[in-house]
């Protein structure tokens, strides 16, 4: 029996996954109250670029949290207030024993560096990984990730660490057969601190998928084939990147006529092109043990797009660094428009720390600027937001057993006093230095 | 503007991304109108409210999308039921599996011109508005939907393309 459009309606009006009698009183509840109140407290005002951007959405987030993580929240949203652009702004009422990063390239910059240097660069250090000898590849990837975050402009994404000025390390493998474990230790946010959440997944045909377009082993070493394939990237559930109804957003049509829609937007747009190559290679580069020809491969297809000089996509030579772990390094800047950042943000920059003797990433780290893409970032024009470290990345045989941790305390808005929560002990197992509470700046 | 319709936009969101998402995006698409109250129009808001809040989902996995790498693959492995704590919509009844993973084998335009009608519950003057398209456009559009709809569904009850169209939802974002 062949489904009609009645019955397929039917059957998706059941589908509905919030039915349209829910939330009944959003509007009027203690969260939705407060919620409008910080809204109401924002200034409105008339659209410009800049003006279009993010900073009130801190103004409601200040009122969700209670207590000592308000006091603490305030603080560290009056940094991003007040201070953005400024390298290591210092806060009345911040804790003492902490600054807030800096960008790691702010003091070797080199301003007359042009896109010819960051690809004659890119390409010295695919060179030196041509050179380096082949590692083991499978059959599980592992990898080991310390990150720090701000988490200040991704409202969906802050139960990493949101509120913290502390760094998070993360471990995490993969099986061929989609399989996979990780763990992380959670400083602050929608965790009590000192928590580790556990993440198991299931071989499915998807996560089979996705694992075959990281396999190392089936990479190409082709420049063009590789570069296809990072144009096109992993596989997901929802194609077109969002499955938030992607496609049809630019344009609004009300009583009068149709408008580019007044949301934040960059104006010019990032390249999407350079966007997926710089991505899903960075993607590869912290997390896969590669065969030195494809990773010589990737850096070429990095050098070919510095050296396009394709509008909207910026790559810079940023010179000699000392990453966060300490270790020399050399780092290459990605700079795309972007005004989702802290006020006054005109530019988006991805700083990629390179090992100059291997090739290998060491790091990378993002920062929202206030110069526009294309011209060079002078010191302290960037904030940065956050940054991973690659600790560790290699095959190993097999994924281990999970660790027994004790069951994960949500952060809620009525939470109080998250900070004197009492902390979760770290697992048993292979993970080396799970301190509870990591301190200090990164 | 606020208390008619922070419901509408919060239910639009939690139907698309997690609960606790869905309050962080109805949240910002309210302040996006408060900023842009001029923006707003006077008649009829709830479509150009529908369109902010897509835009601010959007925007917002973008940027998932490229900050903590490893954290967002290991979460997509893992699938949306596995995320330790996270509060989400409800787990799908095993027989609005299929229709939703029919749903999910549809471009993106039908898939949201379908929403916008079966459960957003908008005409076609305002569903076209929220999709940004011309009413007479918009018709067909979800006509062609619910007949690819239709289809879909039939395709999965065939041998073998059960499987298939099944693992388009297994991750959530």
């Amino acid at each position: 029996v062949k489904t009609t459009t009645t019955t397929a309606r039917q059957l998706l009006r059941e589908g509905n996954p919030v039915p349209g009698d829910a939330f009944p009183d959003a509007a009027r509840d203690p969260d939705g109250r407060a919620v409008l109140t910080a809204i109401l407290a924002a200034t409105p005002q008339a659209a410009t670029p800049q003006a279009a951007g993010r900073p009130a959405i801190r103004n409601w987030k200040v009122v969700v949290p209670a207590g000592a993580m308000t006091a603490a929240l305030a603080g560290l949203l009056a940094v991003m207030l007040s201070a953005s652009g400024g390298s290591q702004p210092v806060v009345a009422g911040q804790p003492s024993g902490f600054v807030f990063a800096s960008l790691i390239a702010d003091r070797t910059v080199h301003p007359t560096a042009d896109r010819e240097d960051a690809a004659a660069v890119l390409r010295q250090l695919a060179a030196a990984a041509a050179r380096q000898p082949a590692v083991p590849l499978g059959p599980v990837e592992y990898a080991q990730v310390k990150s720090w975050g701000l988490d200040l402009n991704r409202p969906l994404q802050y139960d990493l660490s949101y509120v913290s000025h502390e760094t998070s390390t993360s471990w995490g493998w993969m099986a061929p057969d989609g399989s996979s474990m990780g763990y992380y230790t959670v400083p602050g946010g929608r965790y009590q601190p000192g928590t580790i959440p556990l993440q198991k997944g299931a071989p499915t045909a998807l996560s089979r998928a996705r694992f075959a377009w990281y396999d190392p082993a089936r990479l190409p070493a082709d420049i063009a084939a590789l570069r296809r394939h990072l144009i096109a990237g992993a596989p997901t559930a929802f194609p077109g990147g969002t499955g938030a109804g992607s496609g049809s957003g630019a344009v609004m049509c009300d009583d009068k006529g149709c408008h580019p829609l007044p949301v934040p937007t960059a104006d010019p747009a990032p390249d999407p092109v350079t966007n997926a190559i710089v991505s899903n290679a960075l993607d590869l580069m912290t997390r896969e043990p590669l065969p030195p020809a494809v990773r010589a491969s990737l850096l070429r297809v990095l050098a070919d797009s510095a050296a396009q000089g394709r509008a909207n996509a910026h790559f810079i030579d940023m010179g000699t660094v000392t990453d966060r772990a300490g270790h020399a390094g050399v780092a290459i800047g990605y700079q795309a428009p972007d005004i989702s950042g802290p006020p006054d943000t005109r530019s988006h920059l991805e700083v990629l720390v390179f090992d100059p003797a291997t090739g290998a990433l060491l790091g990378d780290e993002d920062a929202y600027c206030t110069n526009r893409a294309g011209s060079y970032p002078a010191a302290g024009s960037c904030t940065p937001e956050g940054y991973d470290q690659v600790l560790q990345v290699k095959a190993v045989q097999a994924i281990p057993a999970a660790p027994k941790l004790p069951p994960v305390p949500r952060w809620t808005p009525t939470t109080p006093g998250l900070t004197a929560a009492p902390q979760a002990s770290p697992p048993a197992g292979p993970t080396p230095q799970l301190s509870a509470h990591a301190v200090s700046n990164p | 503007l606020y208390e008619r319709h922070y419901g509408d936009v919060l239910r639009y969101a939690a139907r698309r991304a997690d609960a606790e998402a869905a309050a962080e995006v109805a949240a910002e698409t309210f302040l996006t109108a408060w900023r842009r109250l001029d923006a707003v129009p006077d008649r009829h808001p709830l479509p150009w409210l529908y369109v902010t809040a897509r835009q601010v989902m959007a925007n917002e996995l973008r940027k998932q999308e490229r900050r903590q790498r490893l954290g967002a693959r290991m979460q997509a492995e893992a699938g949306a039921g596995a995320q330790a704590g996270r509060a989400g919509p409800a787990e799908p009844a095993a027989g609005r599996l299929d229709v939703l993973a029919a749903l999910a084998t549809l471009p993106a335009n039908d898939q949201e011109a379908l929403r916008l009608t079966e459960w957003e519950q908008l005409d076609h003057v305002m569903a076209a508005r929220a999709a940004g398209c011309s009413a007479a456009a918009f018709k067909v559009r979800v006509h062609r939907a619910r007949r690819r709809l239709a289809r879909a569904l039939d395709l999965q009850a065939s041998p073998g393309a059960a499987g298939k169209l099944v693992t388009r939802i297994e991750v959530h974002p």
